[in-house]
């Protein structure tokens, strides 16, 4: 099951490469990791106006060998979210990217795989076991429907056109890296802390793509078939659930949490 | 008709558009390929690399002092789309706004699909697709109440108007053009994506000219009067292109490098117009059907001459015509137009449409005026006044439809549209 997802994950990952160019000035800048405690969200600009310039202005020291290209997250107003990107080793050993962190935007970070259950065909997301480890040289696609960086228990309302940074923990070190937010329909993860839907060994808890429960084992063939593309099960897929990204166009600050800044 | 039907743009317009018009980047090359590592700049073995002269390849800058999509040679299709803001837009959301706008309108147009692109193939063809921004009054006052200019309000009542609401102003503005409908539709739909958050669409103008290659490099327009149109107006690289659009000498642009664009919607009443024969026709407006040259000329370009007289003693060119009425004495009186017909879908077509009539007969027809000057008040207004006072072609006209915009200035790569007001 996992060698359908990363099939597709890597073909991807080679269009998105494509089109890197353009993109490169606000791609996944590094940023010094000075210490866990100065990963923040921060607003477009910390410089005041030159919102997009000032990730990799502050550009410094590498420590992992990692570079996030095209990377993004999705905006959410509360609860989970996911960000996503091209990642790549940029040394000849092999890393493995144990962990993440978004202090003062997240609780906690996870990193997630997508596995469809081999009796149920039903997709779920759950913690991806020992991380995500790239070979030398080589790079991963993290995005809806595959792996990805899950986000929970936001602390701050993550809005299209600001700017999260998150630090990822490896073997090799850490590296921190800034990635724009955006709307996106797709990417639906529902929480549900205990449960273990997929069925598999590991124990980690579960995140069900659906968007409602019943619909998780009626649709879940399709699920099979589709692997890598989240609106399979079929029916109206914007607006539903409570991610910002769906219909909510008129009430921007809405949300109880206090939007994400970085002042 | 004869060859020399087909003039040719004296400032050749078009021609240097499309050569200095680069080809799409490897956008559409990596499908399946390789990582992110291997595949760095544009591969000159690449499928566009080969693919050089299709239409379809062919892009338009995003970056520089200016915003694409005014000076530039006009796309087959375009579509003016108005955005009322939310009531919750504040000063940082606009500026989240145009980031994400800036974002994804700098891939499309250069062939690329966006990081959260759900349809990239639909991307791979940018056609020379251009994304232009224009901001509203509730736009600039939310980005820099100070910048605000004088002229950025409703225009003045004209007596030919019968606005309908549903085609008036709105707060920003989003001018897509493209040459292929396809990439043009689907650019649309990822803006629109993006904006969900911030604000509701208003209205959409769709329009279009001829397609790529359907008429010789060069022509102007005709609209569906079949009326040659635009001849008169100071096309990119003639001498007051730059006066007229972005302000010098006496002009003074709200911000350098923006401009202005007056979008009136005007219907064409094409039911009243069959009732009208050639020689009504070209009498309406001064020019020959065939050709779009003055009656008092030979080609398209020639100058109307406006003291012509016939052998009665009469004006060849009328007092009433639109060429001798849009004229002005005073030379700063000039607008830059890039216009689009719309020919909409109607339901139940049938019968036809009497004079002064805005709906009925088989279609709903007319033109999106896109004027772009510097200060509408001093340049557009002026004309309209003289149109709305005395043209004969409001026999056949009516405009339905108005709004104002300013446009910001281009943005370098790493800033967003309209930067330079949040400084």
């Amino acid at each position: 099951m996992n060698l359908d997802n990363n099939t597709t994950t890597t073909s991807t990952a080679g269009r998105r490469a494509g089109a890197t160019p353009p993109l490169a000035h606000r791609a996944f800048a590094a940023v010094a990791a000075l210490g866990i405690g100065l990963a923040t969200l921060t607003g477009c600009s910390a410089s005041g106006g030159g919102a997009e310039s000032s990730p990799s202005a502050s550009q410094s020291a590498s420590d992992a060998p990692l570079t996030l290209d095209n990377g993004w997250a999705k905006a959410a107003d509360s609860g989970t979210t996911a960000a996503f990107g091209t990642l790549t080793n940029t040394s000849d050993k092999d890393v493995t990217v144990t962990g993440a962190s978004a202090d003062g935007t997240a609780g906690s970070v996870q990193l997630h795989e997508t596995v469809t259950d081999s009796t149920s065909g039903s997709t779920t997301m759950r913690q991806k076991d020992g991380g995500f480890t790239i070979p030398a040289g080589k790079s991963t696609a993290l995005e809806p429907g595959g792996n990805h960086i899950m986000l929970m228990d936001l602390t701050c309302s993550l809005k299209a056109g600001a700017d999260l940074t998150l630090q990822l923990h490896s073997d090799a070190g850490t590296k921190t890296v800034t990635v724009p937010v955006r709307d996106y329909s797709g990417a639906k993860e529902e929480y549900t802390p205990g449960e273990d839907a997929s069925g598999s060994s590991n124990s980690h808890e579960a995140m069900d793509m659906s968007s409602a429960s019943p619909e998780a084992s009626a649709g879940s063939s399709e699920y099979a078939e589709h692997s890598g593309h989240e609106h399979s099960s079929g029916g109206s897929t914007e607006g539903s659930g409570s991610s910002h990204a769906g219909m909510d166009m008129s009430s921007p600050s809405s949300s109880a949490l206090p939007e994400c800044h970085a002042g | 008709m004869p060859a020399d039907r087909v003039p040719v743009k004296p400032s050749g317009w078009s021609r240097r558009s499309l050569l200095t018009g680069a080809v799409a980047g490897a956008g559409a090359t990596g499908i399946g390929a390789v990582s992110a590592a291997v595949v760095g700049g544009q591969a000159p073995w690449s499928a566009a690399a080969r693919d050089e002269t299709r239409p379809g390849q062919r892009v338009e800058p995003f970056h520089g002092a200016r915003q694409a999509g005014v000076a530039t040679l006009p796309q087959a299709f375009c579509a003016f789309v108005a955005l009322d803001l939310d009531a919750a837009a504040t000063h940082e959301s606009m500026r989240r706004l145009l980031r994400v706008l800036t974002d994804d309108a700098s891939a499309l147009t250069q062939g690329q699909a966006p990081v959260n692109d759900q349809e990239p193939w639909l991307a791979e063809n940018p056609s020379r697709l251009t994304v232009t921004v224009g901001f509203g009054p509730r736009a600039v006052s939310l980005v820099d109440r100070s910048r605000a200019p004088g002229w950025l309000r409703p225009l003045p009542a004209f007596g030919v108007d019968r606005l309908q609401d549903a085609w008036n102003q709105g707060d920003l503005l989003l001018q897509l053009c493209c040459d292929d409908r396809l990439t043009m539709a689907h650019a649309q739909r990822v803006l629109l994506k993006d904006v969900r958050s911030f604000a509701s669409v208003r209205w959409v103008q769709d329009g279009f000219r001829n397609t790529v290659g359907a008429t010789p490099d060069g022509q102007s327009m005709r609209n569906l009067f079949g009326q040659v149109d635009g001849t008169s107006n100071p096309y990119p690289g003639e001498e007051d292109h730059e006066q007229v659009v972005y302000g010098r000498d006496g002009f003074t642009p709200w911000i350098e490098n923006g401009t202005s664009l007056v979008l009136r919607r005007i219907h064409m009443n094409l039911d009243t117009w069959d009732e009208a024969d050639t020689p009504a026709r070209e009498d309406a407006v001064g020019r020959r059907l065939t050709d779009g040259a003055p009656l008092t000329g030979q080609k398209e370009h020639d100058e109307p001459d406006l003291d012509a007289k016939g052998p009665l003693g009469f004006p060849v060119i009328s007092s009433y015509s639109h060429v001798r009425r849009s004229r002005s004495p005073n030379p700063d009186e000039k607008i830059f137009r890039r216009v689009y017909n719309y020919d909409l879908a109607v339901q139940d077509a049938s019968g036809r449409s009497g004079s002064g009539d805005v709906s009925g007969g088989v279609s709903a027809t007319g033109l999106i005026f896109a004027s772009y000057q510097a200060d509408p008040l001093k340049q557009f207004v002026p004309i309209q006044k003289r149109l709305d006072e005395l043209d004969m072609l409001n026999t056949w006209t009516v405009p339905i439809g108005s709004a104002v915009f300013a446009i910001p200035p281009g943005c370098e790569s790493g800033g967003f549209i309209g930067d330079v007001l949040f400084t």
